[in-house]
């Protein structure tokens, strides 16, 4: 060994890594070479100081009890700390897995595929994905084939609607879930007793901005026709037909036909990983987060110390019922759902392109939706739970 | 509980049973622990470190694959969560103040008596080792606090041994400029 491999090697000899042969070859030249000998004590003296200093340190009495305590109270919750103050990307991101690893996603199609079932109680199940805290929530699943028999679809579908295509009009027949469910959650499956009601469609045209006035009682909607736009209203509970309130010029009030926003990119603390939306009396907001392929987070009301929920999200809608008690959201794949926070439940609505989207009380949606066989967009009303 | 294996244990954190959580906490809160400690070189900086680390732990336990060695995966999630969370801090200048009562001292050509006060010393050490360039950090760690062979490290960070070899080499050189007045002022050149 020359001086240099030598001194390069200091540390593997007094670490004892070297073979029998090179440490023979080590303390050889050691023996010869007065520099490289004054070089091994002060590396042996370093040695010595590194190995006093790095020992085991005790952690303070009741450390595991501090642990324990700080744990999060929903089981994939990643965010324990009450210090923590950043969103962390890697907790996020394996928050997500695990719900996806429990099989989250296939609580509905599953649960759901039997009429009768208590899901609430089959969500409790579940429990450590999602929420500690019992389902308060009893929801009933109904076959859409025995809403059938009830046949309220007909009598409550104006008739100024025009049926947008033959496999709408196929669906309105089977049942009330008729707005584009994905296979899993179609045909004899139900998916909660959802009343979905059409409540307004016009021929080769959008029906824009739903709105629910202020009696509550009816909703407003514009069509663009003929270069005019039109301001209908129908009744929210779809005993009457549409009617024509006014028509302006549609070059001169475009402008009032914009669609909806629903939350706010959260920029502090979260790096616009998210929509944030906060319930209107305070108690807490929430994330819908296109990361990870979608998930969903509480906070607090100022969307801070969020806390995973669900893993899906990711879409442009999050909006809180009146109520503040739940709220919907969607992924990007056109999936809408309503959240639970106390409950600790998220429920799967339906599939279409929802362009906008308002809530006409704590239990009724009015949704703008574009089914998937259809070119325009539709009225719809869905009663939840 | 505390007779069960760390897989028999996991399996009943995984299937709702915190208090077999507990129970891998105290087994290994003292290994963490440390690892934190020797991190930062901080008391208090530490005990939030390994907190959050065991945490994580709980928090990405479905990931761990039963049929490994559960110590060294839950050491790399914690030495990850300690590491992220220290990235995210910015320097702190106000310790360093307090070595430069030490660093100003005067260098003589003699190996010091043991005249340094031995608390101050040690802190000093400490914070040396602490703030070493983290590729080097983790195999010094990991070579005193675990007692790992070079090999045991390469397979814990996952690269060649080779490098373990020169890392170590070399962040003990950095520690031996800071450190020159305790070890003597040759430099190996
Ligand atoms: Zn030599």
């Amino acid at each position: 060994m020359n001086c240099k491999t030598v001194s390069e090697r200091i540390y593997s000899f007094i670490d004892g890594q070297l073979t029998e042969e090179e440490a023979q070859a080590f303390l050889a030249h050691i023996e010869e070479c007065p520099s490289c000998a004054a070089l091994f004590a002060d590396a042996q003296i370093l040695d010595g100081l590194i190995a006093e200093t790095i020992v085991p340190v005790e952690p303070p009495v009741g450390f595991a009890d501090a642990v324990m305590a700080c744990l999060p109270q929903a089981k994939i919750v990643p965010f324990p700390s009450q210090k923590s103050k950043f969103f962390k990307w890697g907790a996020f991101v394996a928050a997500a897995a695990i719900a996806l690893s429990f099989g989250l996603t296939n609580i509905f199609s599953n649960n759901a595929a039997q009429p009768g079932i208590n899901l609430a109680e089959n969500l409790s199940n579940n429990e450590q994905i999602v929420n500690e805290r019992e389902p308060g929530l009893e929801i009933t699943v109904t076959d859409p084939a025995t809403e059938n028999n009830e046949g309220n679809t007909e009598s409550q579908t104006p008739d100024v609607v025009a049926q947008n295509s033959a496999s709408n009009k196929e669906d309105n027949q089977t049942g009330s879930s008729s707005i584009g469910l994905p296979k899993a959650a179609s045909g004899t499956q139900g998916v909660g007793n959802f009343n979905q009601r059409l409540l307004a469609a016009h021929q080769g045209v959008d029906t824009l901005n739903p709105e629910v006035n202020s009696t509550g009682k009816y909703v407003t909607y514009y069509v663009k026709l003929d270069g005019k736009l039109q301001l209908w209203q129908v009744a929210l509970s779809g005993d009457t037909e549409p009617v024509l309130l006014s028509e302006e010029d549609l070059a001169e009030n475009e402008g009032l036909i914009q669609a909806h926003k629903y939350g706010e990119w959260k920029a502090d603390n979260y790096d616009n990983c998210g929509l944030f939306a906060a319930a209107s009396d305070g108690s807490r907001g929430a994330i819908s987060s296109p990361m990870d392929g979608g998930s969903l987070w509480l906070t607090d009301a100022n969307g801070a110390n969020a806390q995973a929920f669900y893993a899906k999200g990711g879409g442009n809608i999050i909006l809180w019922a009146p109520n503040n008690g739940s709220f919907v959201f969607n992924d990007n794949q056109n999936n809408l759902y309503v959240a639970y926070p106390e409950e600790g439940i998220v429920l799967y609505v339906l599939s279409g392109n929802v362009k906008n989207l308002s809530w006409a009380d704590s239990k009724n949606l009015v949704l703008e939706i574009v089914e998937p066989s259809a070119s325009n967009s539709a009225v719809y009303v869905v009663t939840l739970p | 509980m505390n007779h069960l294996l760390d897989e028999e244990l996991i399996k009943l954190v995984l299937s709702g049973e915190n208090e077999a959580f507990a129970v891998l906490v105290q087994r290994y809160e003292k290994q963490v622990f440390s690892l934190a400690y020797r991190l930062c070189a901080n008391y208090d900086e530490a005990a939030d470190l390994a907190q959050e680390a065991f945490i994580q732990v709980y928090s990405v336990l479905v990931k761990y694959e039963i049929d490994r060695p559960f110590f060294p995966w839950l050491y790399r999630v914690a030495y990850n969560t300690c590491i992220n969370v220290l990235r995210k801090k910015p320097p702190n200048i106000t310790n360093l103040e307090d070595f430069t009562a030490v660093l100003s001292q005067p260098e003589d050509d003699t190996i010091p008596e043991v005249s340094y006060d031995r608390q101050e010393t040690k802190a000093f050490i400490e914070k040396s080792i602490a703030d070493l360039p983290e590729k080097y950090k983790e195999p010094v760690i990991l070579r005193y606090l675990e007692n790992l062979s070079y090999q045991q490290i390469a397979d814990r960070m996952d690269v060649p041994v080779s490098t373990i070899e020169t890392r170590l080499y070399r962040g003990r050189l950095l520690l031996q400029e800071k450190l020159g007045k305790y070890t003597g002022k040759r430099k190996i050149k």
